[in-house]
């Protein structure tokens, strides 16, 4: 039997074994449904709320943040809305853009020319929007996670597509550009992505 | 081989024709009467391909049944938009698939750092069949090859679930086989 034919006959016989329970599914699917639908107008509410908090925090005095020993507490000073997230992931969460310029040759090698949009979410996952220049069918990426471990940076940006390994960075954020800086790293493409230019704070 | 599983379609009463986008009801010899397909007819034709699929890839039911009722979730909340798409079925499975990869994606990440963090453990020979081979993919090659070789899709198609280039999908499917014929002792060049 050719290696093919065993792949397809095996993999149908995997799939023949899955007999879903379609109305049990159908009852959770249209419960959750119901129950985040519910949730859409606190959401907004929390939503303002944050915002309000993060105008405060902003316009109000604040010392500059590192990801360093003994300085994670400063950016924590608002109270946290994710309770389950740790100190230094709060201090790092948040939207940040940079526009790298094509003049730089690492940017032009790599195509990576254009504004970048960063979101890190308090859970550990990246939400990253490339120019629309950058590849072919890469509206978006997502499915990318960072882990903190004081001022460490660790991240899995292009990793399966462009990279074969994840990279550690050393980060800080000061006067609201967040900056990165390679410890361990052996991927061009995401090295020129984060730390050509320190990224400054979105929306 | 039986049809594609994306290409089911099912006999849901005499005279109606259940399509993954209308209810097509004949009236007479030459007409029929098209209804918009509503959201529960849709689900329950459309939901166990795409649950299939989906725990194919992340060889998991429970967070199969997780990933595809997030997707489901997602077109419920959007039924009056996508229910008027062309291909809502594939809509859905590109969610899903996609939902999926992120899940394989993050649990990779961690497994990455937290490796980092504890002893190696020693190499040792494994024997796997294609259920332990396909758990040692990455995510993108897990879906290339479930969706080649158990949907039978074109690398075309595959590209476009994934949101990547044909030659992308391509060298995923490349990978994806070379890997799977060293883990399972076959000889790859044969197809």
């Amino acid at each position: 039997m050719s290696f093919d034919r065993r792949l397809r006959q095996e993999l149908q016989r995997d799939a023949d074994q899955i007999v879903p329970d379609v109305e049990r599914n159908l009852g959770a699917v249209e419960a959750r449904a119901h129950h985040r639908a519910s949730l859409g107008s606190p959401a907004l509410l929390g939503a303002a709320v944050v915002i309000a908090i993060a105008i405060v925090w902003r316009f109000g005095a604040s010392p500059p943040t590192t990801g360093g020993p003994g300085s994670s507490g400063s950016a924590t000073s608002s109270p946290s809305l994710v309770p389950s997230a740790s100190p230094s992931y709060d201090a790092i969460a948040g939207t940040y853009m940079v526009t790298l310029d094509t003049a730089n040759s690492t940017v032009s090698k790599y195509a990576l020319g254009g504004a970048w949009t960063m979101r890190l979410a308090s859970d550990g996952e990246i939400f990253l929007s490339p120019p629309a220049s950058f590849g072919s069918g890469t509206s978006s990426l997502s499915g990318i996670a960072f882990a903190i471990a004081a001022d460490r940076f660790r991240n899995n940006i292009f990793y399966n597509d462009y990279c074969s390994s994840i990279g550690t960075y050393t980060w800080s954020i000061h006067s609201g550009r967040l900056a990165f800086a390679p410890v361990e790293e052996n991927c061009p493409i995401r090295q020129a992505l984060l730390s050509t230019t320190p990224w400054r704070t979105g929306p | 081989m039986t049809s594609r599983p994306h290409e089911l379609r099912a006999q849901s009463a005499p005279g109606t024709f259940l399509s993954s986008r209308y209810i097509v009801r004949a009236t007479g010899a030459s007409r029929a009467l098209i209804e918009p397909l509503d959201y529960t007819a849709f689900f329950r034709l459309e939901f166990a391909p795409v649950l299939r699929t989906i725990e194919l890839m992340l060889r998991d039911h429970g967070r199969a049944e997780e990933v595809t009722q997030d997707a489901f979730i997602q077109l419920l909340l959007h039924w009056p938009k996508i229910s008027r798409y062309e291909r809502p079925d594939a809509w859905v499975r590109r969610v899903a698939i996609r939902l999926a990869l992120r899940t394989l994606r993050r649990d990779r990440l961690w497994q990455l750092v937290r490796g980092a963090l504890l002893p190696k453990a020693p190499d040792r020979p494994s024997r796997f069949d294609v259920d332990g081979a396909i758990r040692q993919l990455p995510g993108s090659q897990r879906a290339a090859i479930v969706l080649h070789y158990y949907e039978d899709r074109p690398t075309a198609e595959v590209a476009v679930m994934l949101g990547c280039s044909e030659s992308t999908a391509r060298v995923h499917l490349f990978h994806a086989r070379r890997r799977l014929a060293q883990l399972l002792g076959e000889d790859d060049r044969v197809i």
